[in-house]
């Protein structure tokens, strides 16, 4: 079954996902695969522990009171007879169990518990993907430069390229590699002799015994609630207003291109029914630009590493794992009914010591090359609450904490709640959890979530954050605060008809854009966001989504800036059918880059994409998808973007001359 | 004194709190724990609240309030009513008190609530404001106060409240007491939990929402939690039951300003069957 088409939950939880963390490269090729992947081999719910629901929560379908409801209740009453019976499981109410259909099954032959080795060896999915795409107008970077010139240029070619080849037994044993090559790296030429400018392999096998997981290669972990550790997509404010609390699993493949957010090296879970223990090493080289404290000294330090993986131009690859990052460390979780506590640390040691930039917002960020973090956690379920939380600590007395209240109040009312405060001069390298940063010090807030059921087919879902930053932050000279309130209205009166309507505002203070003064000083800023989104299923072979969305983005003293994006997508699958087509025409109008809007696209499989629209003009896309034979899926993906108020696109070396900008993209697929 | 009066005004103009000048304030920890969203209920505190829902109440209640706005004494908020039922219609009485000797502000109303229909109750209160301020002299007024609730099925119940519409002065020169109106809508989902949504807007002030939940976790415990807006607020609080005895209390906290701990207690005589 293919999911071209369906609107679901997990391509508006990244959108907004994206949206939030604006700056950042985020990791969400992990969240789309683990989705395909339950969807191909979805959870036996007549087997599964509480390990294999993890996946599930992960995917933000499910909370841990409504995990622990399901297992309860076939401990109780034996087996699922039929998926139907969810109905009768408390704290899930119907749109949950329809969500959760294409991830689970009913299977009543009960034998298979215990995979065979042999199955689990050579009886799964062998896929191997190949992937390319071009920008088609020709980016300055790439243009003829002259021998001699000094000026910057990309070293390779515009193609992206990427491949993998992956074993894997639905989320219990996987092994694989990948290999990618942004545009402009180059290809098994000059900087890139290797080929690739990125590999990452994995070997993960997850166990129901004493041994729970083991990872040889890259890996992701999470420990408590990401103030330690917590690799791949984070959790955040969205309109799945229960979604923020960490309660996958703790150690999991990396399958992702991400050239920095991951551990390489070895991991292994393991422990009895009510003792795990990680315990995990990593060694890698990451990028930093190193600086020298003066010419004549030995001295060296970086100002920051990791950044972004791209390694196109001289510089870029000058920077190029500069830095050996070693980390290790572990975790221990008790689990006594339905209370779990658990205990984490975390060593770093980089070759070259951190230096950030003398800037007053860096005052208290982490400098030198040793850090050691520590923490403990706790998750605790009673009935229809669920409490948990976690405090941290660094080598230098930095601290936070976090502490969160979810209750399943009623069938028609569900509540979540989380506190935090981190220190601003709080240090952990691989922390991500809850906040309105993109970092894990500096902030202390409260937020609380409630989604009400009021009547079949309609739901509201809210939440207001307040949040405080005691130091002073990136383009915010003084102390500020904001806050966030989002309103989402569902209706949704059968399987093929769903409309929503969201106003999200988000207040916060940052520095003066019109600024004549000696000193920065901070004001208000205001953006409301208001979306229409319609989806219909008209016809077994025919889906339509229709949005309309309007921005408007407020500073102290200045006019409203105001952004606007309406789309229409028209999807063709018909059952049995080789082909498949998915078309997109948007149009957008935006005052300026504060206005822009963000939109998530349909893609070839396993990528995503989710660009934020500003200025004026249109945007178009199409996509088919060809079943050659069984096992052999190609796809293509054309897709351009014209400014009607601008004759050059983007800046720097990306800078297009023109009103046009274009890709291809093509992937082939191998299953058997 | 000249200290106190400057942080007192700071405080005003900071919070936009709107204590100055008579604003009518939503009175009772269970409401205030809610975010302020008490326009649909019926309890010994609707005297304060909606006058209208009072015509829901069955038996004699008195109820007394309490707060410590920013845990600031100058900035106390005390208020105490009493709800009497009768034949033909209710009646009620009630006072309150707000702020310290240099600057207070007094209000007492008396009000008359009665069904329309099974549905349908209204009101009517009049009210005396009157203001203090040191070196200042003493200023008062009269005005009213109206009610309306609709129970639209057993579960929506909707109100609304104006107060002030004449728009009186407040006593002191070309001061206008404010005028406001509130609307508001309730939903009982469950036996176990109670929705409430308001907005409430003053001439002269921005609109404020305000929402909020009660979660009846056994008859003897409820647990509330509410949010309003303008100025943003967040809200918990706790009731206790103790058969006709009601022990509620809340806390408002204000992102600059902090926290405001509120109690009220009420008694409703229950007549013996």
């Amino acid at each position: 079954m293919d999911t071209t088409g369906d609107s679901n939950k997990k391509d508006d939880y990244i959108e907004q996902l994206i949206e939030k963390d604006d700056n950042s490269v985020g990791d969400y090729e992990g969240l789309v695969d683990l989705d395909k992947n339950l969807r191909e081999r979805p959870v036996n719910l007549n087997a599964a522990f509480d390990e294999d629901m993890k996946p599930l929560h992960e995917l933000g379908l499910l909370t841990d009171i409504q995990i622990n409801a399901i297992i309860t209740y076939r401990e109780k009453l034996g087996n699922f007879i039929s998926i139907y019976e969810l109905q009768s499981v408390p704290y899930l109410d119907l749109e949950t169990i329809r969500n959760l259909f294409p991830y689970v099954r009913v299977n009543s032959d009960i034998s298979v518990v215990q995979v065979k080795t042999k199955d689990l060896l050579f009886d799964g999915d062998y896929t191997m993907l190949i992937r390319a795409q071009q920008i088609l107008e020709e980016q300055k970077g790439f243009t003829e430069v002259d021998s001699g010139s000094t000026a910057s240029h990309y070293l390779g070619s515009p193609l992206n390229l990427y491949a993998r080849y992956r074993y894997q037994y639905n989320t219990k044993f996987s092994y694989g590699i990948t290999g990618q090559k942004d545009a402009g790296e180059e290809f098994f030429k000059g900087t890139q002799k290797q080929g690739f400018d990125f590999y990452s392999f994995h070997l993960y096998y997850r166990g129901n015994n004493f041994l729970k997981a083991i990872a040889v290669g890259d890996y992701e972990l999470k420990f408590g609630q990401g103030l330690l550790a917590a690799s791949g997509f984070g959790i955040s404010k969205s309109s799945m207003v229960m979604t923020v609390k960490y309660g996958g699993r703790t150690l999991k493949p990396y399958t992702s291109t991400n050239e920095f957010n991951f551990f390489r090296g070895g991991a292994v879970v393991m422990g009895t029914k009510n003792i795990s223990l990680t315990a995990f090493i990593s060694s890698k080289k990451i990028d930093g630009n190193i600086g020298k404290v003066d010419t004549l000294d030995e001295d060296v330090f970086v100002t920051s590493v990791g950044g972004d993986g791209l390694h196109r131009t001289e510089s870029e690859v000058a920077d190029k794992n500069t830095v050996h990052q070693t980390v290790t460390g572990g975790n221990i979780d008790f689990k006594i009914h339905s209370l779990s506590l658990g205990a984490s640390v975390i060593y770093s040691k980089y070759s070259v010591p951190l230096s950030p930039s003398l800037e007053p917002y860096n005052e208290f960020r982490f400098t030198g090359d040793q850090l050691t973090t520590g923490g403990v956690h706790y998750d605790w379920q009673y009935r229809n609450f669920n409490l948990f939380g976690e405090a941290a600590m660094d080598q230098d007395g930095g601290k936070a904490l976090l502490s969160g209240l979810l209750i399943s109040v009623d069938p028609r009312v569900d509540l979540s709640f989380i506190y935090r405060n981190y220190g601003k001069d709080f240090h952990s390298l691989y922390a991500n959890a809850f906040a309105e940063s993109s970092t894990v010090d500096n902030e202390s807030g409260m937020y609380s979530g409630i989604i009400i059921r009021p009547a079949r087919a309609w739901q509201i879902a809210a939440y207001a954050d307040f949040f405080n930053k005691p130091w002073l932050d990136y383009g915010i000279d003084a102390p500020s605060n904001g806050l966030d309130l989002l309103t989402q209205v569902t209706f949704k009166p059968n399987k093929v008809l769903e409309v929503y309507a969201r106003w999200k505002n988000e207040a916060k203070q940052q520095n003066s854009s019109v600024n004549n003064e000696p000193l920065d000083y901070i004001v208000g800023v205001r953006k409301q966001n208001l979306r229409f989104n319609l989806s219909y299923k008209a016809s077994s072979s025919f889906t339509l989504h229709s949005r309309a969305e309007w921005v408007f983005f407020k500073e102290e003293k200045l006019s409203t800036q105001y952004g606007f994006l309406a789309y229409q997508d028209l999807i063709y699958h018909r059952l049995g059918s080789p082909l498949q087509l998915t078309a997109r025409i948007c149009l957008f109008d935006a005052d300026d880059y504060d206005a822009r809007i963000y939109a998530y696209e349909n893609d070839v499989l396993y990528a995503y994409s989710v660009p934020a629209f500003s200025n004026r003009g249109m945007r178009f896309y199409a996509i088919a998808r060809y079943t050659v034979t069984r096992g052999v899926d190609v796809w293509i993906r054309y897709a351009q973007t014209y400014y009607s108020n601008l004759t050059v696109i983007g800046s720097g070396l990306d800078e297009i001359n023109g009103d046009t900008k274009s890709e291809v993209k093509v992937e082939v697929r191998f299953k058997f | 004194m000249k200290k106190k009066l400057l942080l007192f005004f700071s405080v005003c103009m900071h919070a936009m709190a709107t204590l100055a000048g008579n604003e009518p304030q939503s009175i009772g920890a269970k409401t205030n724990a809610m975010g302020g969203a008490g326009i649909t209920l019926a309890d010994p505190f609707s005297i304060f609240n909606n006058q209208a829902a009072m015509a829901f109440v069955k038996d004699i209640s008195v109820g007394i309030f309490s707060e410590r706005r920013f845990m600031m004494s100058e900035l106390g908020y005390n208020a105490g009513g009493v709800i009497l039922p009768t034949k033909s219609g209710v009646f009620g009485v009630s006072v309150s008190y707000s702020g310290f000797d240099v600057y207070n502000e007094k209000k007492a109303g008396l009000s008359y609530a009665r069904l329309f229909s099974k549905k349908i109750s209204g009101s009517i209160q009049f009210d005396y404001l009157g203001t203090s301020i040191a070196e200042y002299g003493n200023g008062s007024t009269f005005t009213f106060e109206a009610g309306l609730l609709v129970k639209i099925t057993d579960k929506f119940s909707t109100g609304a409240h104006v107060f002030n519409p004449v728009r009186v002065n407040s006593g002191f020169i070309d001061e206008k007491a404010p005028t406001v109106l509130k609307l508001g809508i309730s939903y009982e989902a469950s036996d176990k939990v109670w929705l409430a949504a308001e907005a409430k807007k003053d001439i002269d002030q921005a609109v404020q929402l305000c929402a909020g939940l009660e979660y009846r976790v056994i008859d003897a415990l409820h647990l509330r939690a509410g949010f309003g807006t303008n100025p943003a607020l967040y809200t918990f609080g706790a009731g206790i039951n103790v058969a006709q005895l009601k022990i509620d209390m809340a806390a408002t906290y204000h992102q600059v300003l902090g926290v405001s701990p509120q109690l009220s207690i009420s008694y409703a005589f229950v007549k013996k069957k």
